[in-house]
């Protein structure tokens, strides 16, 4: 009897465990999505899009490739100043987010790095956590 | 234990990991929209406020605002700062989807705040408005003496203070206040909210609805 039951829930934990990472993987940027939903989507929109010349694009944006060693300090430390995206000029200032895990951090890179159209691949917690070395502005 | 009671508690057990599972992927759900109007026995809306006192501030162009250039116009008035790294830019970017819907109605105009007195400057609002693509009078973004703007912020019952450890400096509220045409406070609502502005809107037009019949 006791094995029928210790059979009958190894196979119910089994189904629940493969129901709970099917109902999660349409989306492998979970906690990304969450933390720019909450941190960032305000300013940056819902799509990533540029807002008139007041806010930068994360869609499609030559910077997230052009400056991808930079984007972890940008995010905990904030930016200020001139910076050209897609060729055209932004003057503003972003703030900081110095409450950030790095693997916070690495998941808000990995989650606007492969949304909005964009697919410029995959950045790891060491390479983060590389890049916050050598922040210069905190 | 029976294996009926046992097949019960099971079953229980697989609901609530699923409950969890699902609470677990679900994204996170928006702040509620906070949008407050008060309307009579006849529908109209309330008054909630009779009058403001005098005020002259000058604009991105450099030409003077004051009561006078609100005398007969429905505006909406705000605060913020251009250099404001938090809520100004979903203000801004809320504002102007009232900018846009009224473009075409000389009698609701737009009056942005600047609480920077520092730092924001005629050619600073002047900058701004460009980024924003939009124009005085329509939407005057001012400045003023320190004591004159924190001083409106009060009359208008918005919080705005110095406070160095705040991102940018300052530390303000992201309320938007409707004012109808004869200088009266008649609503307010967060101004970073799309859902609480949506429903403001509703407020504006019915406003200018009960300005025809006066």
């Amino acid at each position: 009897m006791k094995k029928v039951i210790g059979g009958f829930y190894m196979i119910l934990c089994t189904w629940g465990i493969v129901l709970g990472i099917e109902s999660c993987q349409n989306n492998p940027y979970v906690q990304g999505q969450a933390l720019y939903a909450n941190h960032c989507q305000s300013c940056h929109q819902a799509n990533g899009e540029r807002y008139e010349l007041l806010m930068p694009p994360i869609a499609k944006s030559d910077y997230l490739v052009n400056y991808a060693d930079k984007l972890p300090c940008i995010i905990k430390y904030g930016l200020e100043g001139t910076i050209v995206v897609n060729d055209t000029t932004y003057d503003g200032v972003m703030g900081a987010l110095p409450q950030l895990s790095d693997v916070e951090i690495t998941n808000i890179i990995n989650y606007i790095n492969n949304s909005f159209g964009n697919d410029n691949g995959y950045t790891s917690l060491e390479q983060v956590q590389q890049s916050l070395q050598q922040c210069t502005d905190r | 234990m029976t294996i009926r009671n046992f097949l019960y508690l099971a079953l229980l057990a697989l609901l609530a990991l699923l409950a969890l599972t699902f609470a677990a992927c679900k994204s996170n759900s928006q702040e509620p929209a906070f949008y407050i109007h008060e309307t009579g026995d006849d529908g109209t809306l309330k008054v909630i406020k009779e009058e403001f006192p005098a005020y002259e501030f000058i604009n991105q162009n450099g030409d003077t605002v004051n009561n006078a250039t609100y005398a007969d116009k429905i505006h909406i008035v705000d605060f913020f700062f251009t250099s404001c790294p938090s809520i100004c830019v979903p203000m801004a970017v809320q504002m102007k989807r009232i900018y846009d819907k009224y473009d075409n109605n000389k009698n609701v105009m737009l009056l942005s705040h600047s609480i920077d007195t520092r730092n924001d400057t005629v050619a600073k609002l002047k900058a701004y408005e460009q980024k924003l693509g939009v124009s005085a009078p329509k939407w005057n973004f001012v400045t003023g003496s320190w004591d004159d703007i924190s001083g409106m912020a009060k009359e208008y019952m918005i919080g705005a203070n110095v406070q160095e450890d705040a991102p940018g400096g300052y530390e303000h509220s992201g309320m938007f206040v409707l004012v109808d045409s004869q200088g009266r406070m008649r609503g307010f609502c967060d101004g970073t909210n799309e859902e609480a502005v949506t429903a403001f809107m509703a407020s504006i037009d019915q406003l200018i609805e009960e300005e025809k019949k006066q």
